[in-house]
């Protein structure tokens, strides 16, 4: 692990920042609930698309406060969602404030929206770390299922050729004419619209990665086609190595300096694939977030994009998470060249 | 008489990452029309590098620290890149090991020889001229009409001579013009390049890792190891009597000079690579005659007989006794 | 002496397709008929394409034969399937041309050895490490990658590999055409020492006429898929008889030959380029004939007299 870190730090910085990034967010997904102020679906009515709460040290008065506190906020036209900060109510922010399970938080009936509500007055900061969970999942499940299909399938496929090969090849050509976005829908359309949410989760991540194996497949084959003929492989055989072996460890270990790269860089697209669903509303369902649907309610209405700019954090948790996972795979890409240990 | 080629202390450096790293240094020869000099050496020598900084076709990490290349008494060193391309094609011709490398696979023989031509002819008169050529390196004329792939790996590179003494430069340089052939080709077009030389009256510079080929061949032999010529001078001398332990040695890996059974008489090691050279003369950790001073200086080319050899062993007299 | 292994009518051919998608055959290997001998070492010459490389992956069998039969130690392995042929492989192994392509990149020297050494883990580290330095490799360079050795370590490693299951019958396919001339001197002598360490018995291919006189004992010649001429290396020296050995001998000593070019469809496989060829030449391809003790040749008008 740490050679591999040292390697990739030395090869290209930009990788090793993504990384530590990537790590960052996957940490905050996993203690959403523990990160966040609020349950996601919790409801302030009378504050909704309020903008974001500012912290403060000094107070009204001039005075310095060591622990940060916010102000109380004042409704001061519900009807055009105008907010005023309350000087005279004071809150200051602890730890453990609402019970044992969130680290933090204002003593009621103080608020504290660090990227401000939305429509129903839920607290954005805390949906977009539980929306984190779905999102950031997505891909890393998607692409472990068609990681595995592809080097599976391509690689039975490259090595025993013949018949086998043909009609396996045959069945990738047909999966990679599907209009595959088109698929997505119909699929969609022909459930139940009404399933849970973890089943529709689970769902939208097998349809896409039953989509993606085909072109991993394809190109899985090919280089094992080619790896067959190369000497190190005609040597391993003649010293008399099971065919097993042969495919675990001198074959399919020379595809990873392409697969790990190809995967990583596919990642955005399950991301990004379940946000256009959201788009759609046929990905993951209200209540529960992910950074697809929560993005979903701004687009065509441009009115909330005046009024609340802070409904699009979402869209830069996506955009950050996408480049991360460009910069690291090509970084990944160099690192995985044995010539360059 | 002017020489027609005269390469004088030319030393070359690669500019990368940290430090620059030291390639060629204090590399001289001369070369008179007619004549033969073959530039022996092992990979990694710098053989190659001296050919293309002779016509500056170097990779753009390389630099010309000092030295001076003068062709029929012009000085290269100092002309423009708008000039050098003059220089190359029209007074220079080159030959390079992987003949299909350097021919387009979509034109016909006939066209890319007809389009190396400089000076200014009729169409008419440019066809005659291609198909002398063609003739002078025995191909047929129908093979004007060939594309590359039509031809073999032999009839590839008498295309490609062709290509070089189109505009009948005065130096030739080859660059292990048939290590890709086989065997009875590449004797074949070494043969032909000899009758050529002697025809045009070229000096040919010819690059060789194979030292008893360059024997066969050359009229002088200059041998090279770690980007230091160690040993010039007329082949039979340098062949039958080397002076330097490196190329003694050298001579004494082929495996012909050995009978069935007995064991070759190698050299022990690896050549050095050049970002870390050995201190002192760079071949002391492999040879079998070194003294006390080789490991701190560097020796110059002393004159023997009719060679030059760069060992301390036949100069500077003062610590010649032999010791481990 | 004794036979180690036979080569019986083997043929390969390749179906290859053109660009218009018609089949065309090529024929690397035409019913060739060969034999080696236990602790010797049989030298096979010819120039890119003759199908030497081929016959030596036929030989192991790691390329299927089209017709005919292979005989190791008596066995034809021709009808073994791929799993019997397996118990089979650790007697005969092969070093490829190109040390940069026949060592996996990903593992270290050490898993290389160890793959093909039997036994028990610790066993397997203790024979590996001696094969090291029965290579002139060093103890360190157990946890090495191919890639930070030279190319002369590469082949020394390879080398090595291939002696892990102690195989009787090693296949050198040009293993030193890829070096410079001091290291193929060093590879040569390691041959000479391990072939006497070890009583191997080599098939050793190469396009270099000069080291296989070095190494050989008997040289098979071969052109275009066949077998010429084979004898005794210091009669093929000095007194082949087939026009094409001759002309390879004569190159191999600079002396070029004149070279005829016949449009030539039929017949023997030489017969576009021989300088003697006569009617029956075009006809049909010469049988390999002994025209001496231990001397074979293809040829309807065989040059000087060997006997």
């Amino acid at each position: 692990m740490r050679r591999f870190w040292q390697r990739l730090w030395k090869k290209s910085k930009p990788a090793g920042v993504a990384l530590i990034v990537l790590f960052l967010l996957y940490a905050t997904a996993l203690l959403a609930n523990f990160l966040s102020p609020y349950p996601y679906e919790r409801q302030f009515r009378e504050y909704s698309l309020c903008p974001p709460t500012r912290i403060h040290f000094i107070d009204s008065q001039g005075r310095f406060h060591l622990r940060p506190f916010v102000y109380g906020i004042t409704v001061v036209n519900p009807a055009f969602k105008r907010y005023r900060e309350d000087h005279t109510r004071l809150y200051p922010i602890k730890f453990f404030a609402e019970g044992r399970r969130r680290i933090l938080g204002v003593e009621p009936p103080g608020k504290i929206f660090l990227l401000g509500t939305d429509l129903h007055g839920r607290d954005i900061f805390s949906r977009i770390l539980h929306g984190a969970r779905i999102s950031l999942s997505i891909g890393l499940i998607g692409v472990s299922i068609s990681f595995l299909l592809g080097l599976i399938i391509g690689g039975v496929s490259g090595y025993f050729g013949g018949r086998l090969d043909t009609v396996l090849m045959r069945l990738v050509e047909i999966i990679m004419t599907f209009p595959s976005f088109y698929l997505l829908l119909a699929l969609r359309a022909s459930f139940k619209p009404n399933i849970s949410s973890l089943q529709l989760y689970l769902l939208i991540v097998i349809i896409m990665s039953l989509i993606g194996w085909a072109s991993l497949a394809r190109i899985i084959r090919g280089m094992v086609l080619s790896l067959k003929e190369e000497e190190f492989v005609m040597a391993s055989r003649s010293l008399g190595l099971s065919t097993f072996r042969i495919i675990t460890r001198h074959i399919l270990p020379n595809t990873f300096s392409y697969t790990v790269t190809a995967l990583t860089l596919s990642i955005p697209g399950y991301i990004l694939g379940e946000s256009t669903l959201s788009l759609l509303g046929l990905g993951i369902q209200e209540p529960y977030p992910s950074w697809g649907n929560m993005l979903s309610i701004c687009v065509g209405n441009l009115r909330i994009l005046t009024l609340a700019p802070w409904m699009l954090t979402p869209g830069l948790c996506i955009f950050v998470t996408v480049m991360c996972f460009n910069f690291l795979g090509d970084g990944l890409r160099e690192v995985m060249d044995p010539r360059n240990w | 008489m002017e020489k027609t080629l005269v390469v004088k202390n030319l030393a070359l450096a690669f500019h990368q990452e940290r430090r620059p790293v030291t390639i060629l240094a204090g590399v001289e020869f001369e070369i008179s029309s007619g004549e033969t000099l073959a530039l022996v050496g092992e990979s990694g020598s710098g053989k190659t590098l001296t050919a293309l900084s002779i016509v500056k076709l170097l990779p753009p990490q390389a630099r010309l620290e000092t030295g001076e290349v003068r062709l029929n008494g012009q000085s290269l060193t100092s002309l423009s890149e708008r000039e050098m391309e003059n220089i190359r094609g029209r007074q220079v011709g080159l030959v390079f090991q992987e003949p299909s490398a350097y021919l387009n696979p979509v034109f016909t023989i006939g066209n890319q020889i007809e389009e190396a031509i400089k000076s200014s002819l009729s169409r008419k008169e440019k066809k005659e001229r291609v198909a002398q050529m063609l003739a002078e390196v025995g191909l047929d004329e129908k093979h004007y009409w060939h594309y590359p792939h039509q031809l073999s790996g032999g009839m590839q590179q008498r295309a490609l001579i062709a290509m070089a003494l189109i505009n009948h430069p005065s130096l030739l340089i080859a660059d292990e013009p048939t290590t890709s052939l086989d065997v009875t080709t590449a004797v074949q077009i070494i043969s032909l390049i000899k009758t050529l030389i002697k025809k045009h009256h070229l000096a040919l510079l010819f690059i060789s890792h194979d030292i008893a080929l360059a024997h066969y061949f050359a009229d002088r032999m200059a041998v090279m190891y770690a980007g230091r010529l160690v040993e010039i001078g007329p082949t039979r001398t340098v062949f039958n009597s080397p002076r330097h332990p490196y190329t003694e040695s050298l001579i004494a890996c082929l495996p012909e000079k050995y009978k069935p059974g007995e064991k070759i008489r190698a050299i022990p090691g690896t050549v050095p690579d050049f970002a870390n050279l050995p201190s002192g003369c760079p071949f002391h950790p492999r040879c079998h005659r070194r003294m006390e001073r080789c490991f701190r200086e560097e020796p110059e080319m002393f004159p023997v007989a009719s060679a030059l050899v760069r060992c301390f062993l036949y100069g500077n007299s003062v610590a010649t006794e032999p010791g481990n | 002496m004794e036979t180690l292994w036979q080569l019986n009518q083997v043929t390969k051919v390749y179906q290859l397709q053109d660009p218009f998608g018609r089949t065309v055959r090529v024929e690397a290997l035409a019913s060739i008929n060969l034999t080696g001998h236990r602790g010797q070492t049989l030298g096979l010459v010819g120039e890119s394409g003759s199908g030497k490389s081929t016959l030596g992956k036929v030989l192991l069998r790691l390329v299927p034969p089209t017709s005919g039969q292979i005989f190791f130690r008596g066995t034809d392995l021709t009808g073994l399937s791929e799993t019997r042929l397996r118990l089979w492989r650790k007697n005969f192994q092969i070093v490829f041309q190109d040390p940069y392509r026949s060592l996996n990149p990903r593992l270290t020297a050490g898993d290389l050895l160890m793959e093909g050494i039997p036994g028990s883990y610790r066993e397997r580290v203790v024979r590996a490490r001696d094969l090291l330095l029965k290579v002139g490799l060093s103890r360190e360079d157990f946890y090495r990658l191919p890639h930070q050795f030279s190319g002369g370590q590469r082949q020394r490693l390879a080398i090595a590999r291939a002696l892990g299951p102690g195989p009787e019958l090693l296949v050198c396919d040009e293993p030193t055409s890829n070096l410079d001339l001091s290291i193929q001197a060093q590879i040569l002598n390691l041959f000479l020492e391990l072939k006497q360490d070890y009583a191997l018995t080599y098939l050793f291919i190469s396009h270099n006429l000069k080291v296989v006189e070095f190494l050989a004992d008997r040289i098979a010649v071969m052109y275009r898929g066949h077998l010429v001429e084979v004898g005794p290396t210091a009669l093929i020296m000095k007194k082949a008889c087939h026009p094409y050995s001759r002309a390879l001998v004569a190159s191999a000593r600079y002396q070029p030959t004149r070279m005829f070019a016949r449009p030539v469809r039929a017949g023997c496989c030489y017969a576009s380029f021989c300088p003697r060829g006569q009617s029956q030449c075009y006809q049909q391809q010469p049988p390999l004939q002994e025209i001496a003790p231990d001397h074979q040749v293809a040829c309807f008008l065989p040059e000087g007299n060997a006997s």
